[in-house]
């Protein structure tokens, strides 16, 4: 069989196919659904990559743990010890399902994997700071605690605001010389307990002052915090 | 009809115009066929797999946007339809991990190529196409025997413009090697 042959074999077949309704085409509302159903789970897994970014900021800001590093190589120690890293491995996948979702655009796929990959943790890492400066996660915590909603109160208690052995978050309440009063985010009281040698940021030549809110590193014992390093972190 | 664009009769077959998609398969029918023979490097069952693609072309000539082009379009449906002939017959993954993708590239100029080294290049590829691995021979078949440019090829198996750059400098380099050692 020569090749033009076969080629009009194809043809015929094809359209035969189509014309004994064989072969149908899809309508444009099943590519319109398809296309609409894959932009909203788009939406929605950058949604929770956002969610789960900006969650994590704020756990961290909200702990004190986002203030350690400031507190030399210890410091840094404590603070990846404490990051919440299922969290984190949770963020990866989503941002690994966005990167292939978006792998179908040209706008992806033209570019190395590297920049568009880049390009999503860039925007991750922004909006979530942004949405966690936004006080959207304070206000479902705050719900949470007052309404006592057990899964909001629980998963914010336990991701958000854990409590670190080292790390310790509060307001002071009381001031004297090498030692102050915090409160607590549950509303229980601390003494802390400072030397000349205790690391203070940023330095003031007038001390502490109440109703600051400070981040305290060091141990404790009982009701009682040895303070390695405290971070004022203002009022 | 002839001087009608792909475009407007792929329109026409939207509206229900079943003759006008045999215009379609006119015009692509030896292309996608010299395509699948070169790149697949068998005879036996081209023509089944050269229809599956103008099956697929049609059933999903909805989704095909009349402002673009035709031709990316359906050498893309018929990449598809390439690749799960192979994994069909090689069981397995086809592409291991492949840092071209990942990382940047340089991209070589696309006009470097005189029409004599064009031609001394398909030559070469006549003779030496099946020696290569599928992953230089794809963007060398649509480079040299499908007339496409990186941005097409790139569309086409939905790869980085400089990961078919350099897929194309390294299947040439391959080649030129092959062709010393045959000397």
């Amino acid at each position: 069989m020569s090749e033009e042959q076969k080629h009009s074999v194809i043809q015929e077949s094809v359209l035969e196919n189509i014309k004994k309704h064989r072969i149908s085409m899809r309508s444009r509302k099943y590519f319109f659904l398809q296309t609409a159903l894959f932009v909203v789970g788009l939406v929605i897994v950058f949604a929770a990559l956002l969610y789960l970014a900006s969650f994590i900021a704020f756990g961290l800001m909200e702990s004190g743990v986002w203030f350690v590093p400031f507190f030399g190589m210890r410091g840094w120690f404590v603070f990846f010890r404490s990051l919440p890293w299922i969290l984190i491995l949770l963020t990866l996948i989503f941002a690994l399902i966005l990167e292939i979702m978006v792998r179908r655009y040209s706008f992806s796929y033209r570019r190395p994997l590297l920049y568009s990959m880049l390009g999503i943790v860039a925007i991750v890492l922004i909006g979530g700071f942004l949405v966690s400066r936004a006080r959207f996660h304070q206000q479902i915590w705050q719900y949470g605690r007052a309404h006592q909603v057990p899964m909001v109160g629980g998963f914010y208690r336990r991701f958000g605001a854990p409590n670190m052995r080292e790390v310790h978050k509060g307001v002071i309440r009381e001031v004297a010389p090498f030692q102050f009063l915090i409160e607590g985010p549950e509303g229980e009281t601390s003494t802390v307990i400072f030397t000349a040698r205790t690391r203070v940021f940023p330095f003031r030549e007038n001390g502490f002052s109440a109703s600051d809110t400070v981040v305290i590193f060091g141990d404790r014992e009982g009701r009682v915090i040895q303070a390695f390093g405290i971070k004022n972190i203002g009022q | 009809m002839s001087l009608e664009t792909d475009e407007e009769i792929a329109k026409r077959v939207q509206g229900g115009d079943v003759d006008s998609f045999g215009v379609l398969i006119e015009r692509y029918e030896e292309k996608i066929a010299r395509y699948a023979r070169k790149f697949l490097m068998r005879g036996e069952d081209v023509k089944d797999i050269v229809q599956e693609v103008f099956i697929k072309a049609y059933v999903n000539i909805q989704s095909f946007d009349t402002r673009q082009r035709f031709s990316p379009w359906i050498y893309r449906i018929a990449h598809n339809e390439f690749i799960n002939a192979i994994k069909k017959k090689e069981r397995g993954p086809l592409f291991f991990f492949d840092l071209d993708t990942i990382l940047p590239q340089p991209v070589s100029s696309e006009t470097a190529d005189s029409e004599a080294y064009h031609n001394e290049m398909k030559r070469i590829l006549d003779t030496s196409l099946e020696k290569l691995g599928s992953l230089y021979r794809e963007p060398l078949v649509l480079y040299y025997y499908e007339d496409k440019d990186y941005k097409e090829i790139s569309d086409i198996m939905h790869l980085p413009i400089a990961t078919v750059s350099s897929r194309l400098r390294r299947g040439k380099m391959m080649l030129k090697k092959l062709v010393e050692e045959n000397k």
